[in-house]
């Protein structure tokens, strides 16, 4: 017999499994999200040997971060002049 | 400090304004703002010729980004040809 909860009959004989499932669902989604994230975004990884090698150019007017507390920059534009 | 030199002082800290923020350097090291402005300047003025305005604004943040050694030792570089940038 394999072990209870691990199947959906023997589950609802032990209801009290479900959160934990959840958690760690959650939690493994969540992980894969962000390491996902942050190979594929983030302003210091470039895959691509041959192609631009400053990937934080992408972000002159995007924001990266999740959250800002002090300044929302997710609209603002670098000052930078283009040449 | 007199009243005539405390009115005159506003216009002394506008000229003296740092680099401004940039949505590409949003973290408190600075680094990465100053090589990049470093590396537009030099690619501006290759560009565009040595008397175009705008390519100062790159000088103006590299200048108050970077460590002045570090921007002695990058025009030494430049000078002999072993800069490892891409200007």
């Amino acid at each position: 017999m394999p072990m209870q909860g691990m199947s959906f009959s023997s589950l609802k004989k032990h209801t009290a499994l479900i959160p934990l499932f959840v958690c760690v669902g959650v939690g493994c989604v969540g992980c894969a999200y962000y390491c996902l994230r942050l190979a594929t975004r983030s302003p210091e990884v470039a895959w691509n040997k041959k192609g631009d090698q400053s990937p934080w150019n992408y972000y002159s007017d995007k924001q990266y971060k999740f959250y800002s507390p002090n300044i929302d920059y997710s609209k603002l534009e670098s000052p930078a002049p283009k040449y | 400090m007199s009243t005539a030199i405390m009115a005159a002082a506003p216009k002394a800290s506008e000229k003296h304004s740092t680099a401004p923020f940039d949505p590409r350097f949003p973290n408190q090291n600075q680094t990465k703002y100053c090589y990049q402005s470093f590396l537009d300047f030099h690619r501006c003025q290759k560009v565009k010729g040595t008397n175009y305005e705008p390519c100062n604004y790159f000088k103006r943040v590299y200048k108050s980004m970077c460590p002045n050694e570090w921007v002695d030792k990058w025009e030494g570089q430049l000078d002999a040809g072993t800069f490892a940038g891409r200007v």
